[in-house]
């Protein structure tokens, strides 16, 4: 029995790379209104990917190779205040 | 007849977590407030309301019609008036507290100026608008080793984290691809409900009460990060500082 616990995960195949996770989150993002508005104005979405705790930069997004159970988040720049 | 001071806080002090101890820490104690917006004029109103012994609020721009449907310490009446929104914000918070000190002070903050902000207070809090002079702030507590709470917010979904020198990242740490030169009108182009930025301020000065009263083991353990129009709110567990970051080589010079 699998119990899930707060974030479902998400699949992907053996092998892949961070930089897989990066286009697919993107691709689910690009009809974003705030996320295009900052591609247009910055020309970057400003998404901040953390891998276990650490902010990966994004010359190391094709570097990094995905394992069981990393735990990934995606963090957003809000700078209004 | 004069009631008893303490019986403004007596529900807060029967609150487990805070007490008669951490009720005095937190009057004993100090914050910047910087920038006097939406983030900035909830977090004067609880922090104030809270008994925080001093509170610094500097902002330098006058009060708008637009700011209303967000900013909670200003009205009609100030944008008919023109005023400064330290100077309001000052006003009505004297008023909510007359045992808390308030000193605001209208001006920009800059590299020239924030030492001397950050210097005599316990934690800032950052209520600003723009990238900049987040990196100002970012950069004085790195060389003061002052810890701060980022807050930012846009549209449905803000952002808080306490940073603390040399043991948490930093904001360079957290967005090492922003610039300076990314600024944009964040608001102006994209928008804000005025729901968010008076949810971020709470959560940040909830924070800022836990660090206040001597409560560290309650902190968050990450940032939070939040979006109420979809209904998501997480914590993101980080370790410390990036090791190539520049807050690294700031932190431990001698």
């Amino acid at each position: 029995m699998r119990v899930l616990i707060g974030s479902p995960g998400c699949e992907f195949l053996a092998g892949a790379r961070l930089s897989d996770l990066v286009a697919a989150y993107e691709e689910k993002l690009a009809d974003d209104p705030m996320i295009k508005t900052l591609k247009e104005k910055t020309g970057k979405s400003h998404l901040v990917f953390i891998v276990n705790g650490v902010v990966i930069k994004p010359e190391m997004f094709d570097q990094i190779r995905l394992q069981t159970g990393d735990d990934v988040r995606i963090q957003h720049p809000y700078f209004g205040g | 007849m004069m009631n008893d001071p303490n019986d403004r806080y007596k529900k807060q002090i029967i609150f487990h977590g805070l007490g008669a101890e951490g009720q005095a820490r937190l009057r004993a104690s100090s914050v910047l407030i910087a920038g006097v917006g939406a983030l900035g004029s909830m977090l004067g109103h609880l922090l104030v309301r809270a008994g925080v012994g001093r509170v610094r609020l500097v902002d330098r721009d006058r009060v708008e019609l637009g700011n209303l449907h967000r900013q909670i310490l200003f009205d009609e009446e100030d944008v008919a008036q023109n005023v400064f929104k330290a100077q309001a914000a000052g006003r009505k918070l004297r008023m909510t507290n007359s045992q808390v000190q308030i000193q605001a002070e209208v001006l920009e903050i800059s590299q020239s100026n924030i030492d001397q902000l950050m210097a005599d207070v316990d934690l800032t809090l950052d209520a600003l608008d723009n990238i900049p002079t987040r990196l100002v702030i970012n950069d004085a507590a790195l060389r003061l080793r002052k810890p701060w709470i980022h807050c930012g917010v846009l549209g449905s979904r803000g952002n808080v984290a306490l940073m603390i020198p040399g043991r948490t990242p930093c904001l360079r740490c957290l967005f090492p691809n922003v610039q300076p030169s990314d600024n944009i009108p964040w608001i102006d182009t994209i928008g804000i409900l005025g729901t968010i930025p008076a949810f971020a301020a709470t959560l940040a000065a909830n924070e800022a009460l836990k660090f206040l009263s001597g409560n560290h083991a309650a902190l968050a353990p990450g940032m939070i990060q939040f979006d109420l129009w979809s209904n998501e709110f997480e914590i993101i567990p980080l370790q410390g500082p990036a090791q190539d970051c520049v807050c690294v080589r700031m932190t431990s010079a001698v």
